[in-house]
């Protein structure tokens, strides 16, 4: 496994169609480690689109785990399209003219590396097969092909944290009650398995089973008592607690938190 | 304020509580999860709060009144007359015992009942489960509430407000740092291993939801972050 590479501080967060993504593997790393933000990877093999399983990357972040990353001053959104776009356009003459001499150079040496590679293993098999030695022939150019490497870092481009960056922005009642779990050390990952807004784990959840089923809501918002019933009942039925709260005055910073565990009764 | 007023509800009488339809409703929810815990589930001492008392705000937590102390004292019920099946204190009982001038009365948004199970209803997931089967029962705080109600986050965190602040010892592994809700002082005595310490005991509370038809549910609510019994 190749060992992580350190990651400089701001780094971009990809925005695309409102997705926020990030397509390096040691950020991905990163993020996880530092500020307990795991997202979900979400890419897949090209050839099979309705992979769901061991998907890789790019890594797609939840809302609020890119708006507490630009919180918190550790990254910055970067609006993708554009900016693939305008660093496209910007590149110079002589920048481009050396590109494609570079990715031509690499093609014609991938195809004579390829055509030796096919001499040498038509060889092998006349030799174990006692039959005549094969003619060598000369490798054909017209059909070379530039080798795209999937790439698990991203270029960074030249990116700048440009004023009129995208701003991830969060439901308040439910960033408030993520910022307050992660707070407490808790990772949080989408709740939509179990009908709720987050699963709460108390550490890594490669690690542990989760916790919590969390649903944020404002401080004065009315809630069903059958939601809590149905909450409380499907928390327990999964061997989780099921979690709901709020922050008094959600627009300041100084309001408090207020959060409640809820499980059935046991009698 | 200051006298104790206890009131008596049997079951043939009108209830006490003013005839407004919201109140009569809510009285009839008392009632029947009152019915519920003792008929049903064995529940003693029932009691019905609609104040308690708390020696400090909710916000400070350097001083808290246990219950033994102050508003739960079996004092209270002994006053009640031999046959009532429940009482209501409405008001600061027992003010005497504590300390007068710093006691102010909260009072519960809404009543609230306390009751004796019959057998231990929650331990903790990280108690010694040896040690679980030997400890001994305690008072729970039940929140009657009707199906077709709403709640919000401030109206549930005002009932656990109005609930008196409780310490407990701990015993925790001094190695490994146990996330506490409330501040825990060390008391230095247990060696390098175990350790006690007090902290604000985390309250619960049963929110027994009732429906049309009767039947009533429970549900364990705690107040902050308390992990699943079973995980």
């Amino acid at each position: 496994m190749p060992k992580q590479k350190p990651v400089t501080e701001p780094f971009p967060i990809f925005s695309v169609g409102n997705r926020f993504l990030l397509y390096d593997v040691n950020v991905v790393s990163h993020v996880r480690a530092k500020y307990h933000v795991c997202g979900t990877l979400s890419g897949t093999l090209p050839q099979i689109p309705q992979q769901n399983l061991f998907l890789g990357l790019p890594l797609e972040l939840m809302v609020e785990e890119a708006a507490l990353l630009v919180e918190k001053g550790a990254a910055y959104v970067v609006n993708d399209v554009a900016t693939h776009k305008t660093s496209l356009e910007s590149m110079s003459g002589p920048d481009r003219t050396a590109f494609l001499a570079r990715r031509l150079a690499s093609s014609e040496a991938e195809a004579v590396a390829r055509h030796e590679r096919n001499f040498q293993s038509r060889k092998a098999f006349a030799e174990a097969n006692n039959l005549p030695e094969p003619t060598p022939t000369e490798p054909d150019m017209e059909t070379r092909y530039h080798h795209i490497k999937t790439n698990s870092e991203a270029p960074y481009y030249s990116l700048k944290n440009s004023p009129d960056a995208l701003k991830p922005s969060p439901d308040p009642a439910a960033f408030a009650i993520y910022t307050h779990l992660q707070e407490k050390g808790y990772f949080l990952s989408p709740g939509l398995r179990f009908g709720c807004q987050f699963m709460a784990y108390p550490g890594d959840p490669l690690r542990f089973h989760s916790h919590f089923l969390v649903t944020g809501l404002k401080w004065d918002e009315d809630i069903d008592i059958l939601d809590i019933v149905t909450g409380g009942r499907l928390g327990t039925g999964v061997k989780k607690a099921w979690m709901f709260g709020g922050k008094q005055g959600t627009e300041k910073e100084d309001g408090e938190s207020r959060v409640f565990s809820v499980e059935w009764g046991g009698f | 304020m200051g006298a104790t007023t206890t009131t008596t509800i049997h079951s043939s009488t009108p209830s006490p509580i003013p005839p407004s339809s919201a109140h009569a409703a809510l009285a009839n929810l008392v009632r029947i999860v009152i019915r519920n815990l003792e008929h049903q589930h064995r529940w003693s001492n029932l009691r019905v709060h609609t104040s308690s008392l708390s020696t400090a705000p909710p916000s400070s937590s350097s001083s808290s009144s246990t219950l033994s102390s102050t508003t739960l004292a079996p004092s209270t019920t002994s006053t009640a007359p031999k046959n009532s099946r429940f009482s209501i204190s409405s008001t600061s009982t027992t003010t005497s015992a504590g300390h007068p001038h710093r006691q102010s009365t909260t009072f519960f948004p809404r009543p609230v009942i306390t009751g004796l199970p019959p057998t231990r209803l929650y331990t903790h997931p990280d108690e010694d489960p040896v040690k679980a089967r030997e400890l001994e029962v305690e008072e729970e705080w039940v929140l009657p509430v009707d199906l077709r109600e709403k709640s919000s986050v401030s109206r549930l965190a005002a009932v656990f407000d109005a609930i008196p602040d409780m310490e407990e010892e701990v015993e925790v592994d001094d190695d490994e740092s146990v996330d506490v809700e409330g501040e825990g002082e060390r008391d230095g005595k247990g060696g390098k291993r175990k350790k006690t310490i007090r902290r604000k005991k985390v309250k619960r509370i049963f929110m027994a939801v009732v429906a049309e038809d009767s039947t009533v549910v429970y549900y364990l609510v705690h107040d902050g972050i308390v992990k699943p019994r079973q995980n």
